[in-house]
């Protein structure tokens, strides 16, 4: 089950890679992110003079013997990242050949996989209206495959609402973190609060849009009524190529609302289709947007 | 373009209900979609912009659409004029009177009628029949319902304009009634609706069938005399002339004036604007037993009308001759004031060879042959072989007027006059009473052996009437009728009119002289004629031996002022629907191509709705 998540031939090459973050923070458990700020890692950073109070741990005891001088050895401090995974559990996501939901959850998994092979703390939500499933607290790689089997066992269900989801207690963790939403963001309410309120708990966003080529690209023509897969509200259509066009006009405006929405507020927002492989998604999407390197 | 069936123009209605049936009735499939956001946002800003968006590339609904327009076009019944006459029996009225003379470029309108007319005839197919009417002063059936071309041709060639006014009023009773009897007949008018009687919808009946006016004509410009007139003074004789511009535009032109051996007179010129009048008086003219006044306008369209003669007052006095053997001063005097007669009296009973007077006053006497002239007789005490004389009687009743309306009672008062004593007569054909006093005639007039009589049957001595106001005027009506011709000249006439000319009283020869140079000799021996005459106008004169040699009276025909007005109107006829509606329209064509007659699209676009259902039944079995 695991395995079929994620091709093993290329879990060593996502294992090379690290999500790009300025949220790490420096906790107890030392990451495996090299930090800005000094730190307690092997990594050195500089000598200083010992001045009293200073920890004599760190005293270089090789200096003193040469030079009969007391220094203190720097190194920089290695840091710990916390990457949130959100999955739009909702019933919109089961479209799409795959569908977007099964994409979704195999970025997640990606994602996840490589913050556990850099000992990043890696928490998986799953929501609909509410939060309908978590994962927090897993390091280390080790915990990999806690993660994937989670991952597996998602379900999609409800009527997507972002807004009332992200309001949830225990949505958001309290730490400063990378947050990543893979979502189709197509909810009836809107997502704009429900991002701000993400953003506003500290927390760092990427928005990953996944929308599916029937989304993208409607092959269907004549008389129609087309029902809501979550809402059940229906609309009566006579498709025509003119009204075609318009609804791509519609598409292109509502990708450059959310994308405007997220550039006005320094988040990254990125659009993958369903249907492109898992591959050209991670490797050349996200690195192409900068969400890892 | 016309529409025989406009009331059929609801079932347009079909059009919007079947859009209402298409959209009610549209197969929708179901589908379901991860989210309709997207197309809610498009079908927004979609149906605010182009509602009947959807309905379009809908070849059913379309074709559905074009047959129903087809079969509501049908049912309005749409027709396209045509060149042929298309009901079966065609009433062909054409219109003759003097406007028809006015020229269109180098024919006159009547010219242009008969071309046309012969050109409607010579397209009359072979189980269509035409009635030719001529609308003359009296409508004339030249040619009744016949299918045979050629003698319709010769009437139609043979038809010549009058100078007086047809009536139309008549012309289209006479039509509709044909009309009426004989379906599938329409009325033609061929004419210029000017100068007529105007027509409107209540005058004449409606009737069922086509009515169709083609008009002759386009032009309204015309320069006329209008009045002509000419009087002696002690100075010479003056003349009056109006002329008239009927048309749009000013004319100009020159007006002269001959005498009656075509000398020129006067001349003058004239610039009338347009609709307006100008009056020139011409003073001094020679004196003339006629004048003729001819105007040359630069522009004109009617050339009859551009003459007209004229007959002085006469200025000769009429003679009477009085015979009153116990002398009357009152009838003396009145006869003196009343009239411009030279009254002679006479001291003994006129013999046979006595010269004619033009008028006799017998006043106590009666004369045992009646002389030549016209004659008052007063207090007839004599019972003659023409006078039927029953006795005297005495009167205690008031004398009571019979007939008002007679010019000679006119206003005449009798309710102050009293009469002691009456003479009874006996009837007398030709005399009818104008005032009896109980059973007694005390005024009879009349015409008795060609003369003009007037009897009063009591002695003037014997009544107070001469003391009354009524009596001048009386005695005044009484001369004015009993001498009419020396007074005033013969009134000016239309052509076609009855007309009384007066005669004079023992002429041996009487001719009538036409204007055309025809001549008619009068055997009457009376003091008036009355006659039809002829549609000639122009100058007629009357010659009349008498004693004193040849005396010539001069009376003028003229064309009818009205038809000078030679502006085309349309015109129209309330008519009857005989079909589906009860209620009559109003129909008007006004047309002069010559197109004729309608043909009713109605069978070609039904034809074309069923083409269109049977191309809508195929794409339906196609499933586009």
């Amino acid at each position: 089950m695991n395995q079929h998540l994620l091709d093993p031939s290329w879990l060593a090459r996502l294992e090379r890679m690290q999500m790009a973050s300025r949220k790490a923070v420096s906790g107890s458990q030392a990451g495996k992110r090299r930090a800005r700020q000094l730190g307690s890692s092997m990594e050195f950073a500089d000598y200083r003079a010992y001045v009293p109070g200073d920890d004599l741990r760190q005293l270089d005891w090789n200096a003193y013997a040469r030079s009969g001088k007391l220094f203190l050895k720097k190194y920089l401090d290695e840091t710990e990242l916390h990457v949130n995974l959100y999955i739009d559990c909702s019933r919109s996501m089961s479209y799409g050949q795959p569908n977007k939901m099964a994409r979704a959850v195999e970025i997640a998994a990606a994602l996840g996989y490589l913050s556990l092979c850099h000992l990043d703390h890696v928490s998986v939500y799953a929501f609909d209206s509410r939060i309908t499933a978590a994962l927090t607290g897993l390091q280390g790689k080790n915990q990999a495959h806690r993660l994937l089997s989670f991952l597996s066992s998602l379900q999609e269900g409800g009527t997507g609402d972002i807004q009332t989801a992200m309001r949830q207690p225990g949505a958001v963790s309290g730490k400063a973190s990378t947050s990543i939403v893979l979502s189709d963001f197509l909810f009836e309410s809107g997502y704009t609060e429900g991002i701000a309120y993400l953003q506003a708990a500290r927390q760092e966003v990427t928005l990953v849009q996944v929308l599916s080529k029937e989304e993208l690209a409607p092959t269907y023509a004549g008389e129609l009524r087309l029902i809501d897969s979550e809402t059940g509200q229906a609309k009566e259509v006579s498709l025509t190529s003119l009204l075609m066009e318009e609804y791509h006009k519609s598409l292109r405006d509502y990708q450059q609302e959310l994308s405007a929405f997220a550039y006005g507020r320094g988040i990254a927002f990125v659009s993958v289709e369903a249907e492109q492989s898992l591959e050209s998604i991670v490797f050349h999407v996200f690195r192409q947007a900068g969400l890892i390197r | 373009m016309q529409w025989m069936g406009l009331g059929n123009l609801w079932f347009a209605l079909i059009i919007p209900a079947i859009i209402v049936l298409y959209l009610l009735k549209r197969k929708v499939e179901d589908r379901v979609i991860p989210s309709t956001l997207l197309w809610q946002r498009t079908m927004q800003n979609w149906e605010a912009v182009k509602p009947w968006e959807r309905l379009r590339r809908n070849l059913l609904l379309l074709l559905q659409l074009l047959a129903a327009c087809l079969l509501v076009l049908a049912l309005i019944r749409p027709a396209v004029p045509t060149e042929g006459i298309t009901s079966d029996h065609t009433i062909l009225v054409v219109d003759t009177s003097g406007s028809m003379m006015a020229k269109e470029g180098n024919e006159t309108r009547l010219q242009r009628a008969v071309s046309q007319a012969k050109a409607l005839v010579e397209k009359l197919g072979s189980s269509q029949t035409m009635t030719l009417i001529e609308a003359g002063r009296e409508p004339n059936v030249l040619v009744s319902k016949s299918a045979d071309k050629e003698p319709l041709l010769q009437a139609i060639e043979k038809l010549a304009p009058f100078s007086g006014t047809s009536d139309q009023i008549a012309a289209l009773s006479l039509a509709g009634a044909i009309a009426e009897n004989e379906p599938g007949s329409g009325v033609v008018w061929m004419g210029d609706g000017s100068g007529e009687r105007k027509l409107d919808g209540g005058s004449v009946p409606a009737f069922s069938g086509s009515f169709q006016f083609i008009q002759m004509g386009s032009t309204r410009e015309n320069t006329a005399i209008g009045v002509f007139v000419t009087q002696p003074t002690e100075k010479g004789v003056e003349g009056l002339l109006r002329v008239d511009n009927h048309g749009s535009m000013p004319a100009k032109g020159k007006v002269t004036v001959f005498d009656e051996q075509d000398k020129l007179l006067d001349t003058d010129s004239f610039a009338i604007g347009a609709g307006s009048s100008q009056t020139f008086s011409f003073q001094k003219l020679a004196v003339s037993s006629v004048y003729r006044a001819v105007i040359e306008p630069e522009q004109d369209g009617l050339s009859q009308d551009n003459v007209m003669w004229s007959v002085p007052f006469a200025t000769g006095k009429g003679k009477a001759a009085l015979y009153s053997p116990e002398g009357n001063r009152f009838l003396h005097q009145v006869l003196q004031t009343v009239g411009s007669l030279e009254v002679e009296t006479i001291q003994q009973a006129p013999d046979a060879a006595e010269a004619a007077r033009d008028l006799w006053v017998f006043d106590g006497v009666v004369p045992d042959q009646l002389p030549k002239g016209n004659i008052l007789l007063i207090a007839p005490n004599k019972k003659t072989g023409w006078l039927p004389l029953a006795g005297e009687k005495e009167l205690d009743q008031q004398p009571r007027p019979v007939s008002l309306d007679d010019p000679l009672l006119k206003h005449v008062d009798w309710r102050d006059v009293h009469v002691a004593k009456g003479y009874v007569l006996d009837e007398m054909p030709g005399m009818k009473p104008l005032v009896r006093a109980g059973d007694v005639d005390l005024v009879r007039a009349g015409i008795i052996d060609g003369r003009r009589m007037v009897i009063i049957g009591f002695d003037l001595h014997a009544s107070d009437f001469p003391l009354r106001p009524a009596f001048p005027i009386f005695m005044q009506n009484v001369v004015n009728w009993l001498s009419p011709g020396q007074t005033a000249p013969i009134p000016t006439a239309h052509p076609g009119e009855v007309l009384t000319i007066p005669l004079s009283p023992g002429a041996t020869t009487r001719t009538l002289t036409y204007p055309n140079g025809h001549q008619q000799s009068l055997t009457e021996n009376a003091t008036s004629k009355t006659m039809q005459l002829p549609e000639l106008t122009g100058l007629y004169r009357l010659d009349e031996g008498v004693d004193t040699g040849t005396k010539s009276t001069y009376f003028t025909v003229q064309m009818n002022e009205e038809e000078s007005n030679i502006t085309p109107k349309s015109v129209s006829v309330a008519r009857k629907n005989t079909e589906e509606q009860k209620e009559s329209e109003e129909a008007t064509a006004t047309d002069t191509t010559g197109a004729l007659g309608t043909k009713e699209l109605t069978y070609w676009l039904a034809a074309f709705a069923l083409l269109v259902l049977l191309v809508e039944w195929r794409v339906y079995q196609r499933g586009y």
